[in-house]
């Protein structure tokens, strides 16, 4: 339990149907939490209390259902609804996909809340904030240190405080459901 | 929140522009994302950006375009401009309005932080056109049946991103409906501190998951009982996408205006560098 990786590292996720609708209905409370905040903003920087939605998808559903889902959510809906589209592009694309992956494939167990915030609040959002800050300063769009600044002011808090928090109260009640990706995998 | 409908169903309005084929839009709008790379000369890039407004007009999208963009352009093109100048390369040569250590704002850094401003403003209303121009479901499906039938790619990529927006709506309302509960228990998600704000996302997101997570499960019987299957891959599609001349044409305007900012270059008027 206390363990900061798995045991065993799992790359692979079969994509079914439960999968699927696991990923659009994450994708759709991430793009829907990331748009409906936009006016909490600390002068210009606008703040994501919702960026956390992508951690515990990660971390419940599996790597490769998170990571899709905060894709999608990010770029094809909170994106393309802010007109940013063209600009935070292929940086934001990766980075938001990172940002569940990380934790989704590193964090041994849900009520691990030492690892939920090391690899999503830390490693992840750092990963999101990279990328970010380095699509936009390859773009020559703004300076790396102005977005890389701004990703991490908007996702660490969220990511580091809420993500494992409610990772630790619903683990329980998806557990219950049979929607824990490690638990789906094994009784494959 | 009702503005997020609202912009998918602007998308449906009938003009000369929303009636173009989704994927001749996608590729006008790639054209126009390329532009603001190639050129830093912001009175090139005012009037690519003119241009857009102009067209906007033509389908009848200019007002709520319009009222968008002014409320947009300063959050999203604000900070970055004002943080610019503090980046921009100091020299002895230029004229400084203050410089302390390594902080310094010159009138160059101002110019190219305006010129940086400018790529974002049309990259910005190039985006809010097409989004307010195309119906984005009608997109996803173009591209998936493009993807299926001719690069051999599963439908399964299109599907989730069609069926996001088409549960955002249903979504939207379940937020809503939880964010209200909340707030007749005196607990305004929107009021208060930052901090406030901020502790009270956690009551917020505990029921909006668990209700969420039931309808994945539902969603997910739903795609069962219709046979869905992620290895098939000859599905077929209920309305077909045909390319005319004026999708075609259309598409040229976007390749014309990549072709006008090489132009630019070889004559050397693309960068902002000549002002400064």
């Amino acid at each position: 339990m206390d363990r900061l990786i798995p045991e065993k590292i799992i790359w692979k996720q079969k994509f079914g149907t439960l999968e699927i609708a696991l990923t659009i209905i994450g994708a759709v409370l991430y793009g829907l939490g990331a748009f409906s905040t936009m006016n909490w903003a600390i002068g210009f920087i606008t703040l994501r209390p919702f960026a956390f939605i992508a951690v515990v998808w990660g971390v419940f559903f599996g790597p490769w259902v998170g990571g899709l889902a905060a894709l999608i959510g990010n770029t094809f809906i909170s994106d393309i609804l802010a007109g940013w589209f063209g600009i935070g592009g292929v940086g934001g694309a990766i980075g938001n996909f990172m940002m569940a992956f990380i934790p989704g494939l590193l964090v041994p167990h849900p009520k691990n809340w030492k690892a939920v915030a090391l690899w999503g609040g830390i490693v992840g959002t750092l990963v999101v904030a990279f990328f970010v800050g380095g699509w936009i300063a390859l773009m020559g769009f703004a300076p790396f240190w102005t977005l890389f600044s701004t990703v991490l002011i908007a996702d660490v808090p969220p990511n580091l405080i809420i993500a494992p928090i409610i990772c630790a109260w619903l683990f329980n009640r998806v557990q219950k459901r049979g929607l824990y990706w490690r638990d789906r995998l094994e009784n494959k | 929140m009702a503005f997020v409908l609202q912009m998918l169903e602007l998308g449906k309005l009938r003009s000369p522009i929303h009636s173009l084929d989704p994927r001749a839009k996608l590729l006008w709008w790639i054209c126009l994302i390329i532009v603001p790379i190639l050129v830093t000369n912001p009175f090139i890039l005012l009037a690519f950006t003119i241009w857009i407004w102009i067209m906007a007009v033509l389908a009848k999208i200019s007002y709520k375009m319009y009222r968008f963009l002014i409320i947009t352009y300063p959050v999203m093109v604000g900070f970055i401009v004002l943080t610019w100048p503090f980046f921009y390369p100091a020299t002895e040569d230029q004229f400084y309005f203050f410089r302390f250590g390594i902080l310094h704002w010159s009138l160059e850094g101002t110019i190219y932080a305006l010129a940086m401003g400018m790529r974002i403003v049309l990259a910005l209303t190039a985006c809010t056109f097409f989004v307010m121009t195309t119906d984005l479901m009608g997109l996803a499906s173009a591209v998936g049946e493009f993807m299926q039938n001719k690069l051999r790619i599963s439908y399964m990529y299109p599907l989730m991103v069609i069926s996001s927006f088409k549960f955002l709506p249903e979504l939207s309302g379940d937020y809503i409906t939880i964010t209200d509960s909340f707030r007749s228990r005196a607990c305004d998600i929107d009021a208060g501190s930052i901090v406030q704000r901020f502790r009270k996302t956690i009551p917020v997101a505990i029921p909006l998951i668990d209700s969420m997570l039931r309808r994945a499960m539902r969603i997910s019987i739903a795609l069962e009982l219709k046979a869905f299957d992620v290895d098939i891959k000859d599905r077929t599609f209920y309305e077909k996408y045909v390319f005319t001349w004026k999708d075609v044409l259309f598409v040229l305007t976007g390749v014309l205006a990549i072709l006008f900012s090489i132009l630019a270059i070889v004559l050397g008027i693309a960068k902002v560098e000549m002002y400064l």
